[in-house]
């Protein structure tokens, strides 16, 4: 492609050392586009097949750009699949997972970076060990305890089991401890109360942390798909990566400009966040990742 | 706010009692006590009692209609493990774990040294990269699902580009576990990479300048500077990825639902299938004790073993 390096060609003064170089840097200039490419163009194409129309988009050789693009395929998956109940209800889903955790894992956190007592030690092993079990290898026996408490079909089970998160408490005690002591003694002086202390003292001074860990509950909350499947069977309550994911199986022939208009449904809102905040959720992943 | 509210009235209850210090700084060690209890309550109900009743159940059989259990000794692990299906989810995990680990310490190690400079296009590429840990691992599944497709999918036109042969990938049994290994790569891969930079970036640049005056060859400054480290980034790396991968069932359900003749099924999935499709609750809770013991003995040997290597500055 880019042909070896001739010798006799090269001007004799150091020119095969530039020449080399200069090789490099186009051949790691090809390597970054190949690597962008790889990881960009699977959702262009996801783009352009839902700009077609049904007929184009399962053409061979396939066609590159929708011509003309429509936007036919958005509103058909929209109102025929129910999309906005289901967008609803993953909305609602995720902003009460994320108001349970804040309320559990910030009197915990507090606690464990604040105070001492006694068992802290053992407790706070307990919360992290359970970052290791995954939930969907031991999802019967919460099945079988939710259909007991008729919770199977209701809000309740999709989001009470995630109140109690560990990696939350992990990462809210580790960003308590880095607040001065001085400045909890002098709010108790004062008379704060200690509910007061943890929302409105120290919640504004880990501002960082406690935004990232609200982006990414959001994020993963919004994408589960696993325990919505197991836990629900009815549109009342179903979210919206589940809607999505029946409508391959829905039809006997794949309508694959449907299939990826509502699959862009379902990553917009996630998308949009990424770009608007990609600094912030990048900078506090690799955080939450070294320490 | 109607928890904070309660608290404050448990405080202020619990102040009441004496105002001799003793018992004030009892009373301040009880009150630590009920800030916890939500979360430790919680996770016994939700994290630790479902690992628990699944040990015990694995030992009876259900009968789903009228719940009735009985007791079962090793039957149900005995009738899974002789099973050459079971095997077959086993081996596909193993391979599944092994194959995402393995590519995300060494790719991501030489993506990360490739990528941490501070060109602008340097952290663009990283930007992509990361996009699909950010998006459901169901939304890559359909998007692959697609790029799969036999004959107007875009991977095997660009095949035909370069004259290679069309392939079924997920509809076959020969492809159909590569296809979803393919797919979880695609998906882990920018994450791991954006932590391992992370940690790259944290070591001090003297290190490397002390190599270069010492003559170390980049060889050398990889593996004696670089690597060990980089030591705590790789094992959190490690652990995730073990742990995620172990569990993956969003992308086998949505493209292949183990299909064809189980040659992509995995062990969450299978798990799913054998509960819920099939109704042998027994076997299927045997299943999850045999996944949650590997995971965590893998967990354990690596918290034991490796974490005595890893290397904190």
């Amino acid at each position: 492609m880019i042909g070896t390096p001739n010798r006799n060609q090269a001007p004799l003064n150091g020119g095969f050392k530039d020449l080399s170089r200069r090789l490099l840097q186009t051949v790691e200039a090809l390597g970054l586009l190949l690597l962008i490419a790889l990881f960009s163009v699977p959702f262009l194409w996801m783009l352009s097949t839902a700009l077609r129309t049904g007929n184009s988009a399962l053409s061979f050789p396939p066609q590159i750009l929708p011509d003309p693009p429509v936007f036919t395929n958005f509103t058909a998956v929209w109102e025929r699949y129910h999309l906005p109940r289901y967008f609803f209800n993953s909305v609602v889903v995720a902003v009460l997972i994320v108001a349970g955790q804040i309320l559990f894992i910030v009197p915990a956190a507090y606690a464990f970076a604040v105070r001492r007592f006694r068992g802290s030690g053992p407790l706070f092993a307990l919360v992290l060990f359970a970052l290791v079990i995954p939930t969907e290898v031991t999802f019967v026996p919460t099945y079988l305890l939710f259909s007991k408490l008729g919770w199977i079909n209701t809000f309740w089970a999709l989001t009470v089991p995630f109140f109690p998160s560990s990696f939350g408490t992990f990462l809210f005690t580790q960003a308590f401890k880095t607040i001065p002591t001085e400045i909890v003694e002098a709010a108790k002086i004062d008379g704060a109360s200690e509910s007061r202390i943890m929302f409105r003292i120290m919640i504004p001074m880990i501002k960082a942390t406690f935004l990232v860990f609200v982006l990414f509950s959001l994020i993963v909350h919004w994408n589960d798909y696993f325990w919505v499947m197991v836990m629900t069977s009815t549109e009342a309550v179903r979210t919206i990566p589940v809607a999505v994911a029946a409508i391959v199986n829905s039809g006997e022939m794949k309508n694959w400009g449907h299939i990826m208009a509502a699959n862009l449904i379902l990553i917009a809102p996630m998308l949009a966040t990424y770009l608007a905040l990609s600094k912030q959720i990048k900078n506090g992943l690799a955080y939450s990742g070294i320490k | 706010m109607a928890v904070g509210r309660n608290l404050d009235r448990a405080l202020f209850l619990s102040s009441q009692q004496g105002d001799d210090m003793a018992a004030k700084s009892r009373v301040r060690e009880n009150s630590a006590y009920f800030l916890v209890a939500p979360m430790v309550l919680g996770l016994l109900v939700f994290a630790y009692y479902p690992v628990v009743a699944s040990l015990v159940a694995s030992f009876f059989e259900i009968d789903v209609p009228n719940g009735r259990f009985v007791f079962a000794q090793f039957q149900n692990y005995g009738k899974i493990l002789m099973a050459e299906s079971f095997q077959r989810v086993l081996l596909n995990s193993f391979l599944y774990v092994a194959t995402l680990v393995s590519f995300s310490l060494v790719v991501g190690v030489l993506l990360a040294v490739w990528l941490k400079r501070p060109q602008k296009r340097y952290d663009l590429a990283l930007s992509v990269i990361f996009l699909p840990h950010v998006i459901s691992l169901v939304s890559v599944a359909l998007l692959w699902m697609w790029l799969f497709e036999p004959d107007a999918g875009l991977i095997n036109y660009l095949m035909s580009l370069f004259g290679l042969p069309k392939l079924l990938w997920l509809l076959s049994p020969d492809t159909s576990l590569l296809s979803v290994i393919i797919v979880g790569l695609w998906k882990v891969l920018g994450y791991n990479t954006l932590i391992l930079v992370a940690g790259l970036q944290a070591v001090p640049a003297e290190y490397y300048e002390a190599a270069r005056v010492d003559g170390c060859g980049r060889m050398r400054t990889l593996l004696r500077i670089t690597i060990p480290l980089l030591s705590p980034s790789l094992f959190f790396v490690l652990i995730t990825t073990l742990i995620s991968s172990f569990g993956v069932f969003d992308s086998v359900a949505v493209m292949t639902q183990g299909r064809p003749f189980n040659s992509s099924n995995v062990l969450a999935y299978w798990i799913y299938q054998t509960g819920f499709k099939y109704f042998r609750l027994g076997e299927a809770m045997a299943g999850s004790v045999i996944l949650i013991t590997i995971v965590g003995v893998v967990a354990l040997f690596n918290f034991r073993f490796l974490s005595k290597k890893v290397h904190y500055q």
